[in-house]
């Protein structure tokens, strides 16, 4: 069985897709599950997807668990996949002036940690600190839909700027905790690389991040790390043979990667990108 | 003014002096009636040198010090909670899976029904890479407990009795909420910004990241000290075990140094555990947010009113190192860490 075959096999009834089979519809599991479908030839599931998440966004444009009234970071994700399957145009441009108008909390400097605290990115929950991944989505997203040039998102990336570990890549937080230099990540550093593409920022920056992806990736113990770090390389033209056949070989008989519907469906979204297919995140 | 009212220095430091003897004594007359207050809890602390050695007996024999609990076990659905929050080799920073695999013997051999073991790290997404790369994963499949990764279960809201972070209610895990008993196992650990993080601490674990955000970030913004509170009378767990093995000092809860404590503390009253692995530590519980909040909500922090079981708290009392800015931890006064703080 292939990965498709998983994804449409857990889809729930209401069109979305729960973290693990038999769960909730998810807001994150369902945007990656629906461009896996999309791009990978199962437009009736991921047409059902989309049905799901245009209905799961508010008026506001901003999408919103049940029973919580703070706008969740997964608009940002929603807004990508409408926008790279060109669907509801009018629900895209209410997603945008929500995301341009994402609230965030700015901090004083703090002698502890070594960045500007006072730059706007993206929150995970709208009104609370700036972090790596959810700017990272954010970008992707408002680039996505051509407003690559607005202040915000200039900002945003002057954020992912800032955030850049002494080693090359990114910690999913800061660089530096007193004094101490902080480690960089597989998979904040692979968001970050994709949001980054077609921004005018330092080369030195994206090769750290290439490199450290290059080194640390084909090692590391998790598909999720593979898979997105195989995503960033390729989008850059960097090879990713090494890390095909890791994902290859930990793909279970049901098609799924650990029966994890989002980890498979990036995991799936990778291998299409690096044998030919469309790049489901190639700015 | 006239020359009579006139205050002199004399005057003015006998009113001063009188003045702080009795700020001092109704300070401490309150804390003395709060302590009376307090309900009684038993902690027992023990003795393990090693993660390898007889680890299952021991922990076998401290449980058995709780009969009430032991007969509450039998046939449970129990949830252990550990401690899995990032890995580097150079830092111990995760309960230690052996310890964990100790409590699951244990628990075993003593009547438990079904046992899961469920984290939500709380600072990275990647909860299959910490898995292997601690060795929690080799454990939990060579001992067949099933890990459920709580920043992506499904949840259901809970509403705050005491909110003290204003959010009203808390969506948790339904890992959480449909188990018989859950037993928080935290590491002994020093926290650069709670001073402790013990068995209360270790619940931000429960809270889904996938709605609350990495690290749990929402709750923060509402306040450490405020969120413990709130998590742990929501959750309300049955049991905590500290691995006290090997602990970390200094800048915890991530980039610490080792100590080798060689000690378990456990019991049924989160507050008197963490109290008691805040003495061990070598510093005063009173400083400690969080733990002073549960006295409101039937905590217990004064060691009159916490039963001391197997080892003497005096015989395995360590002094961790702190970073400089906590150093009011080790005072006895408890203003004192506020002072340094510059909250005073």
């Amino acid at each position: 069985m292939g990965a498709l075959d998983f994804l449409t096999a857990v889809q729930n009834q209401d069109g979305g897709w729960p973290y693990r089979m038999g769960g909730p519809s998810a807001p994150e599991a369902t945007c990656h599950a629906v461009l896996a479908c999309a791009l990978g030839g199962g437009e009736r599931a991921a047409r059902a997807g989309l049905t799901w998440l245009t209905r799961a966004l508010g008026d506001d444009g901003a999408l919103h668990l049940p029973e919580e009234p703070t706008p969740h970071w997964t608009t940002s994700l929603v807004l990508y996949v409408l926008s790279t399957l060109r669907e509801a145009p009018d629900i895209q441009a209410r997603v945008v002036r929500r995301l341009l108008a994402w609230q965030v909390q700015l901090a004083d400097t703090d002698a502890m940690v070594r960045l500007n605290a006072h730059l706007s990115g993206w929150s995970w929950n709208e009104g609370t600190f700036s972090w790596v991944e959810p700017t990272a989505y954010a970008l992707l997203a408002l680039k996505r839909v051509g407003w690559g040039t607005h202040p915000r998102v200039l900002a945003g990336t002057t954020l992912l700027l800032d955030r850049v570990c002494a080693t090359g890549g990114w910690n999913y937080g800061n660089p530096e905790v007193m004094g101490r230099a902080l480690p960089a990540f597989p998979d904040p550093t692979a968001w970050a690389l994709l949001a980054l593409q077609g921004s005018f920022v330092p080369l030195s920056v994206i090769q750290g991040g290439l490199d450290f992806l290059a080194r640390e990736v084909p090692s590391y113990p998790s598909v999720l790390a593979l898979a997105l770090g195989s995503l960033a390389l390729s989008a850059w033209g960097r090879s990713v043979d090494g890390l095909v056949s890791a994902l290859r070989a930990r793909q279970s008989v049901d098609g799924s990667w650990r029966q994890q519907v989002a980890v498979t469906a990036l995991a799936e979204l990778a291998l299409l990108a690096a044998s030919g297919g469309e790049h489901a995140f190639r700015l | 003014m006239p020359s009579g009212y006139k205050l002199t220095r004399r005057a003015f430091l006998k009113l001063g002096g009188s003045a702080l003897v009795g700020t001092v004594l109704g300070a401490s007359g309150v804390r003395l009636w709060g302590q009376f207050k307090q309900p009684r809890a038993q902690v027992a602390i023990l003795k393990a040198p090693q993660y390898t050695m007889h680890l299952e007996e021991i922990l076998r024999r401290g449980l058995l010090l709780y009969p009430g609990f032991v007969q509450r076990l039998r046939g449970a659905r129990v949830l252990l909670k550990p401690n899995l929050i990032e890995y580097y080799d150079a830092h111990r920073v995760n309960t230690h899976p052996l310890f964990v695999a100790g409590v699951i013997a244990a628990l075993r051999s003593l009547g438990a029904g079904e046992i899961i073991v469920g984290e939500g790290p709380g600072h990275r997404r990647d909860t299959e890479a910490l898995l292997e790369l601690s060795g929690l994963q080799d454990v939990l499949e060579q001992m067949r407990v099933p890990f459920v990764d709580l920043n992506l279960d499904a949840t259901a809201p809970v509403p705050l009795v005491a909110n003290h972070t204003g959010l009203g209610q808390l969506h948790l895990p339904r890992t959480v909420l449909q188990a018989d008993m859950v037993i928080s196992l935290p590491k002994l650990k020093t926290h650069h910004w709670a001073g402790v993080t013990l068995s209360m601490k270790n619940l931000f674990g429960v809270v889904p990241g996938a709605r609350y955000g990495w690290p749990k970030n929402l709750l923060h913004w509402r306040g450490i000290a405020n969120s413990v509170v709130d998590i742990t009378l929501a959750v309300r767990p049955a049991f905590a075990i500290v691995d006290g093995i090997e602990g970390m000092e200094g800048d915890g809860p991530l980039y610490g140094d080792t100590v080798h404590a060689g000690v378990v503390i456990m019991g049924e009253s989160l507050s008197a555990v963490d109290a008691t692995a805040t003495r061990v530590m070598g510093f005063y519980p009173e400083h400690i947010n969080y733990l002073v909040m549960m006295l409101a909500h039937g905590g217990t922090l004064a060691p009159g009113q916490i039963q001391q079981l197997g080892e003497r708290l005096e015989d395995v009392r360590l002094n961790f190192r702190v970073l400089d800015y906590l150093r009011g931890l080790k005072s006895p006064l408890p203003w004192i860490n506020r002072w340094v703080l510059g909250e005073w």
